[in-house]
């Protein structure tokens, strides 16, 4: 029976914390997950800031990423959807920023499946978004983002980067890592 | 504790419970995650309606909660739709579109869905729950009339709330906010899980 254990968790204190980075990641597991709950220190008025995941090998070496990626952003009424063929090394997604008086939050799932195998191409999921302004408030800060990204090195992840863009995650914000045995 | 731990499960019985309570969720996990699968007895009515599912916390019935779906339709003639909105001003989380039991429907077909509910445990934050969500069609939605294929939702919902969540009620919309005779069918289940 597969089991999930903790690997790390990291709670943001405060200060410039704009990266959270689990590394040497433990390479006896079979799939990985991330739950987190990100926002950012940023104040522009569209309540959102730009957020990137990047999967790296276990010597911090980039990873060759392609990906489809669907999403309803921000003050669009269109769902859209992209596919980025390969030469990627980041994801890129957004969280919630910390404009005046914006209480939104934004849930984070992202599995790892096969993280550690040096024969299978790496698959990833990502699945995020941004809740409003307040659950009353009518405004187009909600999203929904889902993103499946493939790495065709096989090569194992052994460190992944959550990055604010331009910002530093507020204080009180986690993410926790999780090894899932085979 | 492990670092993953079964919280509670439970499935219905034949008495149609128009609410599923989850109580007593202790504080000492930091994550949660509920799976769900699930019907609704609704048969009143034209047999294209449909029941949703809801979800409660902490017992707050106030319209406290809101949620954002992209849907996406499909049915078995492979024409698909795609839905964004946005709804605030919510008496419950993620109103979820489940199977009804209208005469002639199949009581075998159940909604799936898994929600991911980060750092619940702490109160820095208001509440936030990503929903996946897939659903048999076996109704009109939308003009749809199709017993097979599926429709799949992926969700954001939020509750206007930093308090730790300490209980989940799941609530059928028809019985609760419609007051429609009917609430969760025979064998809708959960499995609600904690990670350390």
């Amino acid at each position: 029976m597969a089991t999930w254990d903790l690997l790390s968790t990291a709670t943001v204190a405060g200060g410039s914390t704009s990266t959270i980075s689990f590394t040497s990641i433990n390479q006896n597991y079979k799939d990985l997950c991330i739950m987190a709950l990100l926002k950012d220190d940023l104040t522009a008025s569209h309540g959102q800031s730009g957020m990137q995941v990047a999967p790296k090998t276990a010597a911090g070496g980039a990873m060759t990423l392609g990906r489809g990626y669907m999403y309803m952003g921000w003050n669009s009424t269109t769902p859209i959807s992209y596919q980025y063929g390969s030469g990627q090394t980041l994801v890129d997604s957004y969280i919630p920023n910390n404009a005046s008086s914006y209480t939104g939050v934004g849930p984070q799932y992202m599995y790892f499946y096969d993280y550690s195998s040096t024969t299978v191409a790496k698959n990833m999921y990502l699945f995020n978004g941004i809740i409003g302004e307040n659950a009353q408030n009518a405004n187009n800060t909600w999203q929904i983002h889902r993103s499946l990204i493939n790495d065709a090195s096989n090569n194992p992840v052994g460190r992944i980067d959550l990055i604010s863009q331009s910002g530093n995650f507020l204080a009180g914000c986690v993410a926790s890592l999780y090894g899932i045995e085979g | 504790m492990a670092d993953y731990e079964v919280i509670a499960s439970g499935s219905v019985d034949a008495s149609a419970p128009t609410t599923i309570n989850i109580t007593g969720i202790p504080g000492t996990f930091k994550h949660l995650m509920l799976s769900l699968s699930a019907a609704s007895t609704l048969s009143s009515g034209a047999a294209t309606g449909t029941d949703y599912v809801g979800m409660r916390l902490n017992g707050d019935t106030a319209s406290n909660y809101g949620y954002a779906a992209q849907i996406k339709g499909d049915s078995a003639s492979g024409a698909g739709t795609q839905v964004r909105a946005a709804f605030p001003g919510q008496q419950a989380l993620g109103w979820l579109y489940i199977p009804a039991r209208h005469s002639g429907q199949s009581t075998k077909k159940f909604s799936h869905t898994n929600y991911y509910i980060p750092l619940y445990s702490g109160s820095t934050f208001k509440k936030a729950v990503l929903t996946d969500h897939v659903l048999p069609f076996m109704y009109d939605f939308p003009s749809k009339g199709n017993a097979n294929g599926i429709q799949m939702w992926e969700g954001v919902s939020g509750w206007n709330n930093t308090a730790a969540i300490t209980s989940i009620q799941l609530i059928s919309y028809e019985a609760v906010i419609s007051g429609t005779s009917c609430g969760f069918a025979v064998n809708t289940s959960y499995v609600l899980s904690g990670l350390a």
